[in-house]
């Protein structure tokens, strides 16, 4: 244990009277954290610039470099695409973009905005995209915004029409039902009606022929009456002449007389008999008159009948192509009710897609997903964001510059062959590096804490024992490292080379300069046992997120199988790793090797020289 | 502690002297014994069979030229690297008296390194303490790595300061020290776990004369107060004025080991030779390169 004492102490003396080494190690962390709290002290954004150009300017994209200059950009137009690439070359700007010439909102227009960025600046790259982005995307957004709310008016416009039509739709689907019905009425009506006429009841030349008939007959009647008349008459002469002989022949005044009135009564009867045969003659005629009227009627509704018949025939076969009319009107007006019905379920369709739209609002449709990003934790500046990869590099760099320097200062110093040949155990040698480094460590870090908690109000000490434990965890981790490198190592120059080169590695392969995320698959599984990795992971989830120790056992795990791990390995190997440095230190002041080298008799033995008069002085001085 | 002040010569009773009859007969067995060691760097050998004994006492010289592999030998005698063969072995007692006898007479250097670590000082050819920390920091925190307690450190280190003529400079940095003060200092810190032996690798190359003086009136100071030393050097006259023993290591391989008389006398016979350690050397060195 005094041993180990004496040998810290005495590796603090050789830190301290080696005045740049002291310097660095006690006013370095003060630096870092002065110099990135000084330049990460706010929490605003950047003041980026970008180069911008395009063959036509349109309100459109004067509108988003409007919008980039409000939001604290340095936006510089360029004359040409060629000098706007050129200044991203030439590092005066940090992106040059590109609008379309005559960009405007218009049908079938894309619009694309070209970005040209360095992508050997790469973290300022993602950082220049991302801002960049973000205002074109909000101009772009709220031109979205006006197509959206545009469609969507019209969209409800069509909503209510459809409404309207669907209710029109069920009244004419009404109607046509009605239509249906009255139709299957009309047609039943149609079907129903009897239209055939039996004319074959009606003789009309029978009646002709006996109208014929009567007239014959009434000629007859005619001319019996006549040659009645005349056979009366004749008769009636004979009568009279029979009468006025039997008057001559009795010559009596009574027969005279009887025979006057015969002839008298005779007379009469002939006028009466004339009389009547005028009045048949008469008569006949008018029936005749009559009959030949009757048949010219006849004639007529022969005429009519046969033209009725027509008709009727007409009529019939009118009624059949109404019927058949009929069923095509039914069968068009099922096919209408159906195509009502189809337009009914399309309206409905249509107006259930109307309804099934998420967003109502053209801000829902344009940006259905709005963002807001928000810290976890509200860290004041970036430097507290960033404090836990601080931490961890200048543990990383620290330990394992410091504890590769101690070594191999110790093994080029003309004191590790008297160290060898002490009774002190390698272990002991190599604890008391170990324990300095982690002394140093912890000062930087008392001193980077501590100045960080008093300048930008980092809280180190909710988790202070956890934070303590990942602390000794992660020194140990590098200064195991770094003592590995200081052993296999022979000159301060690899060893440095080494230990930077190596503490490079742990870097690039972290989320500190690039995101692991952008790193190839199997390169990101590995990177993800960088210690570096792996502790800046476990600080940041106890320093931001304040985790506690169940939560980051999994980190915790590593590093502690890392520390005791890399620990073991380097006392299991101290014989061997100090062999080598005494190999090292004994062909650096011995050149063991040149013994095979010497050639024979090139050496020689030295005769004392003569004192030189200047050391003669300085020793007559200091006596 | 052999720095301290010495005591006046007081009656020894009979237990003292039981002990110190013990102490002269073990100084009649070597302390150190390197058995036919032979070292390879990447298949090219650098030391070939090497053999030869330290007692406890001695100042035991290896000469050799530079790169000859003589702080490849001190690092295997430390056992601060390994082997292809043979063994470097220290006697058991160096750390006081056995306390089981079953144990063996001798260990190897490669097989206990903290009893050779705490029983054995070195101070290499380049200055090994931290050059950023205080003459005082410097001993006591190696104090520290040797297992002293606080006491015995200040103790320690106060003596030394004193025995290393480096008492008013307690409070220099140590890089801010001159050549030779800096020497004093790595034998100082190489002395404060009161080591039983004292390897110094070159204690002198780079140091001016006077300086160099200063060194060797220090070493034998400290061997005088019964340390062990074990100094390689390529710098003859040091040997010479120094060591009580010595190796000559040339071309892989010992070429003879002993006192400077038994190998003035081993090698004068029938040549011309002035009788000097340079003049053995060379004439060792001549015949085995004819060889």
């Amino acid at each position: 244990m005094i041993k180990l004492l004496e040998l810290i102490k005495k590796n603090f003396k050789l830190l301290v009277r080696a005045k740049v080494s002291a310097l660095v190690i006690f006013l370095g962390p003060l630096l870092l954290v002065s110099l990135l709290g000084l330049a990460y002290s706010q929490s605003s954004a950047f003041k980026l610039s970008a180069a911008v150009y395009s063959d036509g300017y349109t309100p459109l994209s004067d509108s988003l470099v409007e919008k980039m200059i409000n939001q604290d950009f340095r936006v510089e137009k360029q004359a040409s695409s060629e000098h706007c690439i050129g200044s991203v070359k030439m590092g005066e700007t940090q992106a040059c973009i590109i609008f379309p010439a005559g960009m405007s909102v218009e049908e079938d227009k894309s619009n694309e905005i070209t970005f040209y960025v360095d992508y050997s600046q790469i973290n300022l790259v993602w950082l220049m995209l991302d801002v960049m982005s973000a205002r074109v995307s909000e101009r772009s957004e709220e031109i979205s915004k006006e197509l959206t709310g545009d469609i969507l008016s019209r969209m409800w416009f069509i909503e209510e029409k459809i409404k309207t039509s669907r209710s029109d739709a069920a009244s004419m689907k009404t109607q046509g039902e009605t239509i249906t019905a009255s139709s299957s009425g009309m047609q039943t009506g149609f079907k129903r009606l009897d239209i055939s006429v039996d004319f074959s009841g009606i003789d009309l030349e029978g009646a002709k022929n006996s109208s014929a008939g009567i007239k014959s007959a009434l000629a007859d009647i005619k001319s019996l009456a006549a040659n009645l008349s005349t056979s009366t008459k004749s008769d009636f002469g004979s009568i009279e002449g029979s009468a006025n002989d039997i008057a001559s022949m009795t010559n009596q005044s009574d027969v005279i007389a009887e025979t006057d009135d015969i002839d008298d009564a005779v007379n009469d009867v002939q006028d009466a008999i004339e009389a009547l045969v005028e009045n048949v003659d008469a008569d006949a005629d008018n029936a005749s008159g009559k009959a030949d009227n009757v048949i010219a009627e006849l004639n007529a509704i022969s005429l009519l009948l046969d033209q009725t018949k027509s008709k009727i025939a007409e009529v019939k076969n009118k009624r059949d192509d109404l019927l058949t009319n009929f069923d095509s009107l039914s069968a068009s007006i099922t096919t209408i009710n159906a195509n009502i019905d189809t337009l009914q379920g399309a309206l409905d369709e249509a107006l259930q897609k109307i309804n099934a739209v998420k967003g109502k609002t053209a801000e829902s449709v344009a940006a259905p997903i709005t963002t807001r990003i928000e810290p976890v934790t509200t860290q004041k500046t970036h430097f507290n964001s960033l404090f836990p990869t601080l931490l961890v590099l200048v543990i990383m760099i620290t330990g394992i510059l410091l504890s590769s320097t101690l070594i191999i200062v110790d093994k080029k110093s003309r004191a590790f062959l008297r160290n060898n040949f002490t009774p002190t155990s390698y272990f002991t040698f190599n604890l008391s590096t170990y324990i300095t480094s982690l002394i140093v460590l912890l000062i930087q870090l008392l001193l980077f804490v501590s100045v960080s908690a008093f300048f930008f109000e980092t809280d180190v000490l909710a988790s202070i024992w956890l934070i303590l434990l990942l602390v000794l965890l992660t020194c140990t981790v590098f200064v195991c490292i770094g003592m590995f490198i200081g052993f296999l190592f022979s000159t301060e120059e690899t060893v440095t080379l080494a230990s930077i080169t190596l503490a490079t590695v742990f870097l690039m392969f972290s989320s500190a300069v690039i995101p692991l995320e952008s790193l190839p698959a199997y390169l990101k599984s590995i990177a993800m046992f960088n210690p570096f990795v792996i502790s800046e992971i476990a600080f940041r989830q106890s320093i931001i997120f304040q985790l506690g120790f169940s939560e980051i056992m999994g980190s915790l795990g590593f590093l502690a199988a890392y520390a005791i791990g890399i620990f073991a390995l380097l006392i299991l190997t101290q014989n061997a790793l100090r062999k080598l440095s005494f190999m090292h230190f004994t062909r650096l002041h011995f050149g063991s090797s040149s013994f095979a080298k010497k050639k024979k008799g090139s050496a020689k033995l030295v005769k004392p020289e003569p004192p030189r008069k200047k050391d003669i002085n300085e020793l007559a001085v200091k006596k | 502690m052999f720095w301290k002040k010495e005591v006046a010569a007081t009656p020894v009773d009979k237990g003292l002297s039981k002990i110190l009859k013990n102490v002269t007969s073990l100084n009649k067995q070597p302390l150190i014994m390197v058995k036919n060691i032979s070292k390879s760097y990447r298949k090219k050998l650098v030391l070939k069979d090497v053999t030869f004994e330290v007692f406890s006492g001695d100042i035991f010289g290896l000469v050799g030229m530079s790169g000859s592999g003589k702080t490849t030998l001190f690092q295997i005698m430390a056992g601060m690297i390994t082997i292809q063969a043979g063994d470097v072995l220290i006697r058991h007692d160096i750390t006081g008296p056995k306390k089981k006898q079953d144990l063996p007479d001798y260990l190897s250097v490669f097989r206990n390194p903290y009893i050779i670590k705490r029983n054995f000082g070195f101070a290499s050819q380049l200055p090994s303490f931290y050059e950023h920390l205080t003459v005082e920091e410097n001993l006591q925190m190696y104090g520290s790595l040797y297992g002293l307690k606080d006491k015995r450190i200040k103790e320690n280190t106060s003596h030394l300061l004193g025995l290393v003529d480096l008492t008013d400079e307690r409070d220099t940095i140590a890089e801010e020290l001159s050549g030779g003060m800096q020497r004093r200092l790595d034998i100082a810190c190489s002395l404060i776990h009161d080591p039983k032996v004292l390897f110094l690798d070159e204690p002198t190359s780079d140091l001016d004369p006077i300086m160099r003086k200063q060194i060797w009136k220090l070493i034998l100071e400290i061997n005088k107060k019964g340390t062990t030393i074990v100094l390689a050097s390529h710098i003859l006259e040091e040997v010479e004025s120094l060591c009580t023993k010595v190796a000559i290591i040339h071309d892989k391989r010992v070429l003879g080991y002993g006192t400077l008389k038994e190998l003035k006398g081993m090698f004068k016979r029938g040549k011309k030779s002035k009788g000097t350690l340079t003049d053995l050397f060379e004439t060792l060195a001549k015949k085995s390169e004819t060889a």
